[in-house]
C-alpha cells in the first residue's frame, strides 16, 4: 500500500541551520549519495564546515540549470510517510505567497539554534505557522554542539521555546516533539545521539514519523474561492476554484457571494475526469447552470444558501505587522489578500497594541502601530468582500496586507459584521 | 539569502488559446526551470510554470504582474514557494 504523504514545512531564522538540518535528513534517508557529500569533504576544512549546507546548495544550482527543476530532490520518505519539503523563505513579501498559496502545509519543523535562542524571525515563524493553520510541530533545537551538549541549556531553551509556542497560538505546544540536534554532526537527526544520553526522546526522523494526517475539514460548510470562471462551449459556465472546505455534489444549488447569484452544480470535473463530489483540496472546474460567466468573478466565493458564505460590511481582526516604512493608523486603507480576492480595506480603528512576546495587552487605542507590533484592528472593506471568523471556518479567515509592492502584516478575522 | 523556487498555476483565458504559444511567450519573458501542463477540467488546461527569485528580492509579485500581461492569460496563482 502506499505510503501517505504530507507536505512538511521547515521554519526558524535564517543562521539557525535549516538548511543543514534538511541536508543532513536527504543524506541520512538516503536521497542525497555520498559521493555528493565527499565532493565537498575534499575541499577541505570549510567544505567540511558546510558540506550539508552544500548540498542544498548544489542541489539548487542544478535546478538552476534547469536539469532538476521538478523539485524531485524535496522528497523523502520514512518508514511511515512520503514527505514534501517546503522551506519558508526568509523574506516577509512571501508571507503573502503562504497565505493565499494553494500548497498546504500539513505539519512543521521549528528550527532554533541553541546558542542563539528564540529570535524575532523565530517567533515570526512560529506564528506564521499558527495563522496558517499547521497544527503540528517538531521542534529541533540545533547546535546542540555549541553548547556542549549540555541538559541544562537545552531543558530551558525548551520551556522558553514552549511557552512562546503558547502565546502565538499553539495550545497543544506541550504534545510537540522537541529534539535536542546537531545537524552538522548528524546527533539525533536520524540516529540516537551518543553525546546526549540524557535525551530519551525520538531522534529527529522518528519525530516526522509522530505527525499524524490532519483529517479534512468536510463536516465545515461547503466554501470554493472562485480562481477563474469561463464559457466553454458545448458546456457552459465553470467556474474553477480548490474547494477549502465541505464537500460539493452534482445537483447541488450554490450561492456565490457577495453577488448572491445561485445556480444548480451539473457536473464537476477534476484532472478532466468527471467526479460526483469534490472534497477540500480538490482542484475543480464545475459546470453550473443559471449563471451566466459575467456574473461570476474571481475573489467570489461558492457555498450552499442552507450556509452561505459570509460578506463583511466589516470585520475585527488581530494583526502582526512585518514590516511597514513608518507606522499604521486609522484611516489606511491598503490591499487586503483574502483567499482569492484582493480588496482594498480601511483600518477605521486600532482596538489595541498585544506584546508579540506575552500576547497581552499593552496600549488601548494607541494613535499608529508600526513594524513589529501586533495589535486588533477594525477594518473596513471598500468594497463587498467574503470573509470568516477564525472560529468557524479558519481557512477562509487568514489574509495578507499588502502596498507599496510590499508585505505590510498577516492576520486572520475573528469577527465579522455581516454585511446581509 | 538564497533563492526561492516559485511554482505558478498559469491559466489561460479560454480552451481556444494556444497553450505552446503561450509557453514559448512565457519562457520569452522569464527564466523559467520547467513548465509543465495540467489539465484541469472540461478540456482547460493550465501551464504550471516554476521559476526562481532571488530571496532577497522579496516577493513574487513582479513575476505574477508579468505573467498577467502575456496575451491569452486569463488569471495566474502561486501555488507553492520554497527555498531551495
Amino acid at each position: 500500500m502506499a505510503k501517505p504523504h504530507l507536505n512538511l514545512v521547515t521554519m526558524g531564522h535564517v543562521d539557525h541551520g535549516k538548511s543543514t538540518l534538511l541536508g543532513r535528513l536527504l543524506f541520512e534517508t538516503g536521497v542525497v549519495k555520498e559521493e555528493e557529500i565527499k565532493k565537498f569533504e575534499a575541499l577541505g576544512d570549510k567544505g567540511k564546515a558546510f558540506k550539508f549546507a552544500w548540498v542544498m546548495d548544489d542541489l539548487k544550482e542544478e535546478r538552476e540549470r534547469g536539469l532538476t527543476i521538478d523539485l524531485a530532490h524535496r522528497k523523502f520518505e520514512t518508514d511511515k510517510y512520503y514527505f514534501t519539503l517546503i522551506d519558508a523563505p526568509g523574506h516577509r513579501d512571501f508571507v503573502k505567497n503562504m497565505i493565499t498559496g494553494a500548497s498546504q502545509a500539513d505539519a512543521g519543523i521549528l528550527v532554533v539554534a541553541a546558542d542563539d535562542g528564540i529570535m524575532p524571525q523565530t517567533r515570526e515563524h512560529a506564528a506564521l505557522a499558527f495563522t496558517l493553520g499547521v497544527g503540528q510541530l517538531a521542534v529541533a533545537v540545533n547546535k546542540m554542539d555549541l553548547v556542549e551538549y549540555k541538559k541544562e541549556v537545552y531543558e530551558k531553551l525548551r520551556s522558553e521555546i514552549m511557552e512562546m509556542l503558547r502565546v502565538v497560538g499553539f495550545r497543544n505546544a506541550d504534545k510537540f516533539p522537541f529534539v535536542p540536534v546537531s545537524a552538522f554532526h548528524g546527533e539525533n537527526v536520524t540516529k540516537p545521539s551518543e553525546k546526549m544520553k540524557w535525551y530519551s526522546g525520538p531522534t529527529m526522523l522518528q519525530a516526522l514519523d509522530s505527525f499524524v494526517i490532519p483529517p479534512k475539514p468536510i463536516d465545515k460548510p461547503l466554501r470554493i474561492p472562485i480562481q477563474d470562471v469561463y464559457s466553454i462551449t458545448g458546456v457552459g459556465t465553470v467556474p474553477v476554484g480548490r474547494v477549502e472546505t465541505g464537500v460539493l455534489k452534482v445537483g447541488d444549488t450554490l450561492v456565490l457571494e457577495p453577488s448572491g447569484k445561485t445556480g444548480e452544480v451539473k457536473s464537476i470535473e477534476m484532472h478532466h475526469e468527471s467526479i460526483p463530489k469534490a472534497e477540500p483540496g480538490d482542484n475543480i472546474g464545475f459546470n453550473i447552470r443559471g449563471i451566466a460567466k459575467n456574473e461570476i468573478r474571481r475573489g467570489d466565493v461558492a457555498g450552499l444558501p442552507s450556509s452561505p458564505p459570509t460578506v463583511a460590511s466589516e470585520f475585527v481582526a488581530r494583526i502582526a505587522v512585518l514590516q511597514h516604512p513608518t507606522a499604521i493608523a486609522v484611516g489606511y486603507t491598503p490591499v487586503f489578500h483574502v483567499h482569492t480576492a484582493q480588496v482594498a480595506c480601511q483600518i477605521t480603528e486600532i482596538i489595541n497594541k498585544l506584546d508579540p512576546r506575552t500576547g497581552q495587552v499593552v496600549e488601548e487605542h494607541p494613535q499608529f502601530i508600526k513594524k513589529g507590533d501586533m495589535a486588533t484592528i477594525r477594518v473596513k472593506p471598500t468594497k463587498p468582500l467574503v470573509i470568516e471568523k477564525v472560529s468557524d471556518i479558519p481557512q477562509l479567515a487568514r489574509f495578507a496586507i499588502r502596498d507599496m509592492g510590499m508585505t505590510i502584516a498577516a492576520g486572520v478575522c475573528i469577527d465579522v459584521v455581516k454585511a446581509k | 539569502m538564497g533563492r526561492v523556487a516559485v511554482t505558478i498555476r498559469v491559466m489561460p483565458e479560454g480552451t481556444e488559446v494556444d497553450l505552446g504559444e503561450l509557453e514559448r511567450r512565457i519562457r520569452e519573458l522569464v527564466q523559467v526551470g520547467s513548465i509543465s501542463r495540467e489539465p484541469i477540467a472540461f478540456g482547460l488546461e493550465a501551464l504550471l510554470v516554476v521559476a526562481t527569485v532571488p530571496d532577497a528580492a522579496g516577493g513574487t509579485e513582479p513575476l505574477e504582474k508579468a505573467l498577467e500581461a502575456l496575451p491569452g492569460v486569463g488569471s495566474v496563482q502561486v501555488v507553492g514557494i520554497t527555498l531551495i
